[in-house]
């Protein structure tokens, strides 16, 4: 898997893209490395050409960042504040991509 | 009082434009074949909607996120004290946030004992109508109904549930068995069936699929599989899967032992990524569940290590 624009193994670009807005598509992301899965959502988030709103009608995502109760799992791999994380998910919600906070 | 004025407001904003109310009623039980006689009349679901409506619960936090200390990096701020302490919020958001708790235990239960209903996409296709998504509703009234405390989001796909810390459920504040549980997430399966086109693919892109669909044998399944089964149950059966996962693992592991028969069909698995083979803990679990185990054993051997001080 890579998170690079256009990438081949860029599953937003190469699988996600394939499809149509009449597809009932559901994403999730779980890779518990940030600096490939934070790209990903915020290429999501980002929407450059205007068709991933259209196309995910469900995005659940593991968001690392520092939370008390979280901690003790996720340890070094905590990066950003729960602000970032409120700020991604309701930018998601709002473009038209329901997401949610994945386990 | 001013947050209960403005559930008020809100709810009367919501009605005309995005709800049409009545008593009209059906439950899990209804005959597929006897649908058009209840489809047509109004009730609680959603029928149109434009844009992403956050619950008053979800603007409160969203809005007060520097006065709750959510926005730092330097400490690990408690996304339970919401939950907790009355006085982290004010009195009228801690009250909609019990409401909301016992409202979603509720919708807890319901779910479970909701009888699997069938193909929903399939039905739509043979009759050119989506009279059928009433047979997602967990209410005879629709999903809202569930939710008296009006605490639910509106989305592209319908309610769902309002964004929140912990960011899990809030039972892992005072039990830490329920840290992997689902039971917080809400679905509006009915109006996700209304945005199907009897052409439409159901597609599940699952990028970290790890060995996600072990845990067939253990009480409680992988995350991922207990949303699958979700959505079988409200009438969702995927067409594809792609499982795209970094983590090396064998794939006679991943198709002989580790994927259900029933998505054998429909899986596709790609294996690629940046990480080195996993070998130490490819058989047994999830690399997450992995390093959530060494973390808890850590935490015991260190502790055994104290008291015997």
């Amino acid at each position: 898997m890579n998170s690079a624009k256009g990438h081949k193994l860029n599953p937003l670009h190469s699988i996600l893209k394939s499809f149509d807005e009449d597809d009932f598509i559901v994403v999730k992301l779980d890779i518990d490395t940030g600096s490939i899965e934070v790209p990903l959502a915020t290429q999501l988030l980002e929407d450059e050409d205007g068709i991933y709103h259209k196309l995910i009608d469900h995005f659940y995502f593991e968001h690392h960042v520092h939370i008390k109760e979280l901690a003790p799992f996720w340890a070094d791999t905590m990066q950003g504040s729960i602000k970032n994380t409120f700020d991604l998910f309701y930018g998601l919600r709002k473009m038209g991509i329901p997401a949610h906070f994945w386990p | 009082m001013i947050y209960f004025i403005i559930v008020i407001i809100n709810f009367y904003l919501q009605s005309p434009a995005v709800l049409v109310i009545n008593s009209s009623a059906t439950d899990n039980t209804v005959d597929p074949n006897h649908i058009t006689s209840v489809a047509n009349k109004e009730d609680l679901t959603v029928k149109k909607y434009q844009e992403y409506i956050p619950s008053i619960v979800e603007n409160y936090l969203r809005d007060n996120l520097d006065y709750l200390g959510y926005n730092t990096i330097t400490s690990n701020p408690s996304g339970c004290k919401i939950w907790q302490d009355q006085t982290a919020t004010t009195p009228a958001i801690h009250s909609l946030l019990a409401s909301y708790s016992a409202d979603l235990k509720n919708y807890t239960g319901i779910v479970k004992k909701f009888k699997q209903i069938p193909d929903l996409l399939k039905i739509i296709q043979k009759t050119n109508s989506h009279d059928i998504c009433v047979t997602a509703r967990p209410h005879p009234h629709g999903i809202k109904a569930l939710f008296p405390s009006n605490q639910l989001s509106l989305s592209d796909s319908g309610y769902v549930e309002p964004l929140t810390t912990p960011m899990r459920h809030h039972d892992i504040c005072t039990e830490g068995s329920r840290l992997m549980t689902l039971e917080y997430l809400v679905h509006d399966f009915e109006a996700m069936c209304r945005k199907l086109k009897p052409t439409s693919k159901r597609i599940l892109i699952d990028m970290g699929a790890s060995l996600s669909f072990h845990g067939e044998e253990t009480k409680s399944p992988q995350p991922i599989v207990e949303l699958l089964n979700l959505y079988k149950k409200f009438g969702f059966k995927f067409d594809h899967i792609y499982g795209f996962e970094v983590t090396f693992t064998d794939p006679k592991e991943v198709y002989e032992n580790l994927l259900p028969e029933e998505y054998l069909p429909n899986y596709h698995w790609i294996n690629v990524g940046k990480r080195m083979p996993n070998i130490l803990f490819s058989h047994s679990s999830t690399r997450m569940r992995s390093n959530k185990t060494w973390l808890l054993l850590y935490t015991l051997l260190f502790t055994l290590y104290c008291a015997m001080l």
